[in-house]
């Protein structure tokens, strides 16, 4: 059965909205005083669906709306505008509401809008529901040199962990940071072949050089391949450059204080440190990193890096 | 200076306050490297000798956002005493200093672990930091 909550500060109004819905004989309906009071019975039970009047005391339609979405993502909340109120629609809408109907057209529209609403989030939660039964995801990419892409794949990445419910979103944001890292590698010091020691030395030759290498053959017809292979125990990422490879072992120790004035050699300590494995190939142009569920640890979360040592 | 996609400015007295609107995945984006040299530029020009870079608006960064902060650094700290016409050029003389405030606490880390928390000191806010940058003037 459908489970609908009303929230309206109106017993009146409560009565009328209800009584629309039980129409639909498949609907159970709850009611709540005002968006507060919503949260609070939400956080025992889930409706399906929140309709919610705008004005209202302790916490009000708008406010119902920004909190459902963030605690809630997949309740869906309807929003009742009274006459004039066609900015705040707007702006629930923009809040994140599902969908809104004119007090003066509920007769005629909250009942069909509800069906419509209820049609798409079913969908929405099947889909997540599914998404929760994977138990593993395999999946390649081949960029080009492009690093406003690097941000749109970790995304992507950290969103599998988090389906994966491989590790908590601080260990997500670690392994963000080190995949980043490791494309930007990839792209200056692999594809460009551009040294880290020049960026020390004089940053505008620096970029300068990454500049007209991105137009130059054979640098800019060069490819970022990565292989990404997540489960619920381990994240494991291969990052390949077409570059002429580097000795990883050649890079400045950032933690000896005579290096401490430069920047190169920081992404790897970074990438060391918040993941549990980073290994190269022989010739240099592929990294492998690899994170792992803790298996000590009674919640799921990722133990943190341990590049302290290394 | 270019319009303000990555970071605002503003300054107080002799402080250059910076604050990064979004992470960046690398200075050689579009838009970033201009507004980084107008920010280095801002502080020669107007000889300025204290920043301040508030990271209030970025929960977290790599090493293209430290290496901005570097930059700033390393144009703040050094390079204010160029010597006159005839002059011997002296030696690069340390002045300036660089503050950061409202870091997070993964960004605390990654400072931490990138070991540049030992280069710039962090304060908890704005207020804080311009008042450290306004006491070593």
């Amino acid at each position: 059965m459908t489970s609908i909550l009303v929230v309206d500060d109106s017993a009146v109004d409560r009565r009328l909205v209800g009584g629309m819905l039980q129409h639909d004989s498949d609907m159970e309906i709850e009611f709540a005083v005002h968006g507060a009071d919503a949260i609070g019975r939400m956080e025992s039970a889930l409706p399906d669906l929140v309709v919610t009047d705008l004005m209202m005391p302790e916490m009000n339609g708008l406010e119902l709306v920004t909190a459902v979405r963030a605690q809630y993502p997949l309740v869906p909340v309807i929003l009742i505008t009274s006459k004039g109120s066609e900015e705040v629609a707007v702006e629930a809408l923009q809040r994140g509401a599902a969908s809104y109907v004119p007090k003066r057209s509920l007769a005629t529209d909250l009942c069909e809008t509800v069906r419509r609403v209820l049609a798409v989030s079913g969908h929405r939660r099947s889909h997540w529901r599914l998404m929760g039964c994977m138990t593993k995801s395999h999946s390649a990419f081949v960029l080009e040199n492009d690093s406003t892409l690097f941000s749109p794949l970790v995304g992507h990445l950290q969103e599998e962990m988090s389906r994966l419910d491989l590790c908590d979103e601080t260990e997500r944001t670690r392994i963000g940071v080190a995949l980043e890292e490791a494309l930007s590698n990839a792209l200056y010091h692999g594809n460009l072949g551009v040294d880290s020691d020049l960026r020390d030395d004089d940053d505008a030759s620096y970029y300068s050089l990454v500049e007209s290498r991105l137009r130059e053959e054979p640098y800019r017809n060069r490819r970022i391949h990565v292989e990404a292979i997540l489960s619920r125990d381990e994240v494991s990422v291969v990052i390949r450059d077409e570059g002429s490879g580097f000795d990883p072992m050649s890079l400045p120790d950032p933690r000896d204080p005579a290096n401490l004035e430069k920047v190169s050699g920081r992404g790897v300590l970074l990438m060391r440190t918040f993941m549990d494995e980073v290994t190269y190939s022989e010739s240099g142009e592929a990294v492998t990193l690899v994170k792992r569920r803790n298996a000590d640890s009674a919640s799921s979360r990722c133990r943190p890096g341990n590049g302290e040592g290394m | 200076m270019p319009t303000a996609h990555t970071f605002s400015v503003e300054s107080e007295n002799e402080t250059l306050i910076v604050t990064p609107l979004r992470s960046v995945g690398s200075l050689a984006e579009e838009n970033v490297r201009p507004e980084l040299d107008a920010i280095i530029e801002e502080i020669r020009q107007r000889e300025l000798k204290h920043a301040v870079i508030d990271l209030r608006e970025i929960t977290y960064f790599g090493t293209s956002m430290l290496e901005a902060m570097f930059a700033i650094w390393r144009r703040i700290r050094t390079d204010h005493n160029e010597s006159a016409e005839g002059e011997t050029p002296q030696a690069e003389t340390i002045r300036g200093q660089m503050t950061l405030c409202n870091v997070s606490t993964m960004g605390r880390e990654i400072l931490r672990v990138s070991r540049f928390d030992t280069l710039w000191p962090i304060c908890d806010s704005k207020d804080d930091a311009i008042r450290r940058m306004a006491d070593e003037s």
